[in-house]
């Protein structure tokens, strides 16, 4: 699904709670767009599978020293 | 530039401790050379003559008195304006901090103080520390004293301009993403990034990310940053992630050279993003350490090519700090390029920055795979030589300060100790910077590798024309 401006305003509104102009959104859009696809890539990435008992998401260095 | 403000602390010291200078003195000088030079560079926020003319006469007293606190006694130094001294501003280079002042000090101010150490101001930054230029500052971009047209690298580009140009003796910075070691290797100077909880980050100001940000020194050369280390290394209960350490001497096995250590370099990410330039100079630099008697060998760290994915974490830690000022709009940030960020946040799921955390783990397990087959780990600390601030300014997509920090960044996940120390010039004369890297708590190994290949290479500072 294409993201138009007058969604992206929407979410903004939703989520910031300020209506930016027209030229930001127009401004904004393209960016936005490129942070969904790399957020696709990132999920596409095989890091190994998601069993809960070989995932490591805490990072405690101290188990380094 | 005079005899005594090209120095550097471990000349200075002795020259202090024996009293044929005066701390007064030298701050005095240093506060000269602020006014005549920081107009052009915008090294500093604040800067507080009569305070640390009191400190300064506070110290020489002391001194004469008998009482010598160490090498940083009556020495003036810099802080990035992201770490709170007690009653002065902590703007982060924001228009939206000038008047935002703490009724504390940092845990490395307080540190710096007791060692007798002299704060002349608080330094110029990237704002918010979130970019590797230094150009968007409400207060001016900080310009590079190699080339005035340059930038000086981020964030702590003031602190980096300051100590280059030798208007203080050393700095302290934060380093998220290589916000110390990347200025540093613009402006030819030293700078470290500690392993992950040896130095407080109690006062950093806004607290972000909890486990790549790391407070560490400026400094001329790989002495002056062993001996900065020295004062601010420690832990720090108000920190809750600061790491006990035993006391540690830096500077004691400087001398010990490298022949024996085995030197990684990675054959991943470093070296094909840097310029044939900067990869000439970096492996020369690299054919140094070999002829010194280490043992140089290929490794390899494959995920290193999915590292711009690792950014979503760091993607939504930083709106968190930042969000109550988003609805104020572009308008508000000097660099409008961070409200980018902050409104990207907004698309950034939990399941985005937990998969980012599992591919931060990924990586940071490859780079312990490594260490546990050499030493240390060699490669260029920016993929470029410093690019015009001109550009910088354009930057509304942030591909050059991203650039800038491209290669220090992995390091920042991983939490390893990691120097950047001159290596040599641009043909344009702009320095470039070789970057080592070692074991958690290893410190020393990466201070006393960069100074063998610093005493074999260049002798040490270098003065930039401006100075």
């Amino acid at each position: 699904m294409a993201l138009t401006n007058e969604t992206l305003r929407a979410l903004l509104i939703e989520y910031i709670g300020t209506d930016f102009g027209p030229e930001e959104i127009e401004r904004l859009r393209p960016l936005v767009e490129r942070q969904i696809e790399r957020m696709h890539q990132l999920q596409a990435l095989d890091l190994g599978g998601d069993d809960p008992r070989t995932m490591h998401y805490i990072t405690d260095r101290r188990v380094l020293k | 530039m005079t005899e005594l403000a090209k120095k550097t602390i471990h000349e200075l010291a002795p020259l202090i401790e024996r009293r044929e200078v005066s701390p007064v003195e030298v701050t005095r000088e240093a506060l000269e050379r602020i006014e005549v030079l920081d107009p052009r560079l915008h090294g500093f926020i604040t800067v507080r003559p009569e305070q640390a003319l009191d400190r300064a006469r506070a110290a020489e007293d002391e001194i004469a008195r008998g009482t010598y606190r160490g090498p940083l006694h009556g020495v003036p130094m810099g802080i990035k304006d992201n770490i709170a001294v007690v009653g002065w501003p902590t703007t982060n280079a924001s228009a939206l901090m000038t008047d935002f002042i703490t009724d504390y000090d940092a845990t490395v101010v307080a540190r710096l103080r007791a060692a007798g150490a002299v704060i002349v101001g608080k330094n110029n930054m990237h704002e918010w520390a979130m970019g590797g230029t230094s150009a968007p500052s409400a207060f001016g971009a900080v310009h590079n004293p190699w080339d005035e047209t340059r930038v000086p690298g981020g964030s702590s580009g003031g602190s980096a301009a300051a100590v280059s140009a030798s208007m203080i003796y050393g700095s302290v910075g934060t380093d998220n993403k290589g916000s110390i070691r990347n200025p540093a290797s613009f402006c030819g100077i030293v700078g470290l990034k500690p392993t992950y909880g040896l130095v407080s980050r109690f006062g950093e100001l806004p607290a972000t990310s909890a486990d790549t940000d790391h407070l560490g020194p400026l400094a001329k050369d790989v002495m002056d940053a062993a001996l900065l280390l020295n004062v601010l290394a420690g832990y720090d209960p108000q920190d809750p992630t600061s790491i006990p350490s035993a006391e540690t001497d830096y500077t004691a096995g400087l001398g010990r050279g490298v022949s024996g250590l085995r030197v990684g370099v990675p054959q991943d990410f470093f070296f094909e993003q840097a310029t044939p330039e900067v990869r000439e100079l970096v492996g020369k630099a690299i054919d140094t350490l070999r002829s010194r008697g280490a043992e140089v060998r290929d490794v390899r760290i494959p995920s290193l090519a999915y590292m711009s994915l690792a950014d979503a974490a760091w993607v939504n830690e930083a709106r968190t700090f930042l969000l109550p000022f988003v609805p104020r709009g572009p308008g508000a940030f000097a660099d409008r390029s961070i409200w980018d960020r902050l409104v990207l946040g907004e698309f950034v799921r939990t399941a985005d920055t937990l998969k980012a955390m599992r591919l931060r783990n990924l990586i940071r397990r490859e780079f312990l795979a490594v260490t546990e087959e050499v030493d240390l780990l060699a490669m260029p600390t920016n993929a470029t030589p410093a690019f015009p601030i001109e550009a910088a300014g354009a930057d509304r997509d942030r591909t050059l300060t991203s650039t800038s920090v491209l290669l220090t960044a992995p390091l920042n996940l991983v939490g390893m100790p990691a120097i950047s120390v001159p290596c040599g010039f641009s043909a344009d004369g702009l320095p470039i910077g070789l970057m080592l890297a070692g074991r958690h708590w290893e410190d020393e190994v990466v201070l006393r590798a960069a100074y063998a290949y610093e005493q074999a290479a260049t002798g040490g500072y270098a003065t930039p024309p401006i100075a």
